[in-house]
């Protein structure tokens, strides 16, 4: 019977194949006394302590086959991980502790290994410097690969681990799945997952956009029951749907729909370099967040309207004493001449294909043109604005750093109990007044050696006392580097809209800036008081929660009425399932990751600004971030530009509503 | 062959310190040695651990600018110091 089951969105794509049901909890306990009979009593200590320790050397060893093929099978990076945890697993500190709690004293494999890891944990989450503290997560990991084995010896093919059998077009069905656990799955064989449990924003969802797996999650688990009677799924990871049993139609439908994505994803690399602008003409640049001169390339292949955040801290990784002003200045003007480069062939239509390197080819109509003129038709305040430029082209930031950023020549005065509340961005800056004095330096003369536009960003604002100490600063470092010039140079003043006190104030900022960039990632986990990195509380901080909206929709206003522009280069801004909804509050320009960029234009494209602000009217009225979520999925970003989903029942949402919006 | 000792400080020069992953190459390239080689913190004034192990290397928590006092003894003592300086001391954040 044709059954189909609703949840959330979290890896967009479709996936079709034979459903395995992945239950909770296959690893029992028990499985040990069943398979591995206690050693009989008559056996000696000596002997049944040595018995132990080959039962050991064989969970040992099967660890190190299953490590083996996870590093085979992973990408470099991730690889990494893995080999690092092998040699963690090859270690005599392991070994010997092991093997003389076994001898010495009594214990058995599991308790030995056990009690190991828990003394490496306490001797590592003891040490003062967080980055080693967190390594005991690695020591962990690799003590519950031993467990697994010892517990569930049965396994002994390392490629199924406690799954059973993936078998060629698998859809996996299961409670949860953590990251590894997601990793340690057969990638070529695995078309789609979907979960009970986990949120778009969890680790186990990062992981699978980045793997390009589909994966839907929030699935009632009455699907577990369901899926296990069933002969085949179809996974739609876009608009988060389960489809069992589908008919020969449903299947027709998914096939054209995945035929469909794929050539989306091909034109919106074509037209990557082309601005994004609105089915009613409003142009919205789409720039990037890079972190060096390499990513500005990448940011510029991947059709960037400019580069929206570049993070600094790498001016200062690698030195142990504070880089001086000439040597920033020069890696800002090198990325700062590349940028101008880039846009200004941009601006006169030459580029069509991948930077600088290539020729302009003459074969093509040369659309920029027309769509600049569209541009001047429709937005001319915007244009006016953008002086000519594709956007603004590069916003740096000052540096970003504190106690969950650390750096290596600064000497922490006190340990803090709370680094994300603590002495980050520009308090510490505002701390260390020289450290401050010589970035402001090197980017007042940056900009005056091109001369470029510049924009510079200040991050962790709280309070308008900071911000004019920060403008004051700015205005004396100006008069006395412009003095041998005889120029002034250009450079807007705008913050980093993080700390929610700023974004509650943003009537009273706005007027005081040149432009706003709302830092959707950390302002999310100061709204709502999680830490995104904690998988306990992860899925609490979603950027999508009304609460959030609320607070990009008034910052948005504020800048509005200013007259200037308004930036959001969190995380959510490469969504391109979310941009509808940013454009609806009122956000004038994107700041995305790189390859995000190709799609997010895409959906700028699909996006008609009066239906935006009718979805983000919606949005604000939702009472959760997964209502919000449910909502985006019926926008005209959606039916564009992810396969129609006529086969499947709608969303329920009510039917005007959804009328509206298509 | 001939037991010989030695001794050497390196300066951690990686910005991220003597992370995961560096510590690793640091372990296998050790290994490769029939000697024994310790290694203390100077920096934070730790006793000496055991260069061929991971684990114990990490408990260094080596920043950098940290300076390392190497110590080796045995058969080839003086070509273990001499890998493994180049490779405390190395800063190429693509290979390690």
């Amino acid at each position: 019977m044709r059954e189909t089951f609703s949840g959330l969105p979290a890896s967009p794509g479709i996936g079709i194949g034979l459903p395995h049901v992945i239950r909770p909890a296959q690893i029992s306990p028990n499985t040990i006394a069943a398979q591995e009979p206690p050693s009989t009593e008559q056996n000696s200590p000596e002997t049944q302590a040595e018995q132990e320790w080959q039962r050991f050397l064989h969970a040992h060893a099967q660890a190190d086959a299953e490590l083996e093929q996870l590093i085979d099978t992973s990408n470099p990076l991730i690889a990494d991980i893995f080999s690092s945890q092998r040699l963690i697993l090859h270690d005599s500190t392991l070994l010997e502790a092991v093997r003389s709690a076994i001898h010495e004293q009594a214990m058995d494999a599991v308790a030995a290994t056990r009690h190991f890891i828990a003394e490496m944990e306490a001797v590592f989450q003891c040490m003062e410097d967080e980055y080693f503290a967190s390594r005991a997560v690695d020591i962990t990991d690799v003590g519950n690969k031993i467990i697994a084995q010892l517990q569930n010896p049965a396994s002994t093919k390392a490629d199924q681990s406690a799954f059973g059998i993936i078998e060629p077009d698998t859809i996996v069905i299961a409670h949860s799945l953590t990251p590894s656990e997601l990793f340690a799955l057969p990638r070529d064989n695995v078309r789609a997952v979907a979960l009970v449990e986990g949120a778009p924003t969890a680790h186990v969802a990062i992981l699978a956009r980045t793997l390009e797996i589909p994966l839907m999650c929030a699935l009632d688990s009455s699907a577990l029951d369901a899926a296990e009677a069933a002969q085949q799924a179809i996974v739609d990871g876009n608009t988060g749907q389960l489809l069992l049993q589908p008919t020969p139609e449903d299947l027709e439908h998914y096939s054209n729909s995945r035929i469909y994505l794929s050539q989306q994803k091909a034109a919106a690399a074509q037209d990557a370099h082309l601005p994004a602008l609105t089915i009613d003409g409003h142009y919205i640049p789409i720039c990037a967040n890079v972190n060096g001169i390499h990513e500005v390339l990448q940011a510029f292949e991947h059709g960037a309207d400019g580069i929206g955040l570049l993070r600094t801290e790498f001016l200062y990784l690698g030195s142990t004493t504070p880089p001086p002003a000439d040597q920033q200045q020069q890696t800002l003007t090198d990325i700062a001449e590349l940028c101008q480069r880039h846009l200004d062939q941009r601006a006169l239509g030459e580029t069509q294909g991948k930077g600088d390197a290539e020729a302009p080819t003459e074969d093509e109509p040369r659309p920029l043109p027309q769509h600049m003129h569209r541009r001047r038709v429709h937005s001319a305040k915007q244009s006016h604005r953008l002086n000519g430029s594709m956007g603004p082209p590069l916003t740096i930031r000052l540096l970003d750093a504190g106690g969950d950023k650390p750096l290596a020549f600064m000497q922490r005065e006190v340990e803090e109990a709370n680094p994300f509340l603590g002495l980050r961005g520009l308090r510490l800056l505002l701390h260390q007044p020289e450290l401050l004095q010589a970035q402001l330096q090197a980017v007042v003369r940056t900009a005056l050696a091109g001369p470029f536009r510049l924009r510079l960003m200040v991050p962790m604002v709280t309070t308008l006392n900071e911000l004019r100490t920060i403008r004051t600063m700015l205005q004396q470092v100006i008069e006395s580097e412009s003095a041998a010039h005889g120029v002034e140079p250009e450079i807007q003043l705008g913050v980093l809209v993080e700390v929610p006190a700023l974004a509650l104030m943003a009537d009273d900022v706005a007027p005081e800036v040149d432009f706003l960039s709302i830092g959707t990632n950390d302002l999310t986990q100061y709204v709502l008081a999680a830490d995104r990195a904690n998988s306990m509380v992860a899925s609490l901080a979603d950027p999508l929660h009304p609460s959030l909206l609320q607070l990009i929709r008034q910052t948005c206003r504020a800048g509005h009425k200013a007259g200037i522009s308004i930036s959001v280069c969190g995380e959510i801004a490469s969504d391109p399932t979310a941009t509808p909804l940013l454009i609806g509050l009122g956000v004038t320009e994107l700041s995305a990751n790189p390859p995000a960029i190709p799609l997010v234009k895409q959906a700028v494209r699909h996006c008609d600004l009066l239906r935006c602000r009718e979805l983000a009217e919606q949005a604000l009225h939702c009472t959760s971030s997964e209502a919000v979520r449910k909502l985006l999925t019926t926008t005209q970003v959606m039916q564009q530009l992810y396969p129609p989903t006529a086969a499947v029942e709608p969303t329920p949402i009510s039917p005007d509503d959804s009328e509206s919006l298509r | 062959m001939i037991e010989q000792e030695n001794t050497k400080v390196v300066t951690i020069r990686h910005p991220l310190g003597l992370h995961l992953r560096k510590s690793r190459d640091v372990v296998q390239t050790a290994n490769q040695f029939q000697s024994n080689i310790t290694v203390q913190n100077l920096s934070r004034s730790t006793s000496p651990v055991d260069v061929k192990s991971i684990l114990q290397l990490m408990q260094l928590q080596a920043r950098s600018g940290h300076k390392l006092q190497l110590n080796a003894a045995g058969p080839d003592a003086q070509e273990a110091l001499d890998a493994l300086c180049l490779l405390f001391e190395s800063n190429n954040q693509n290979a390690s």
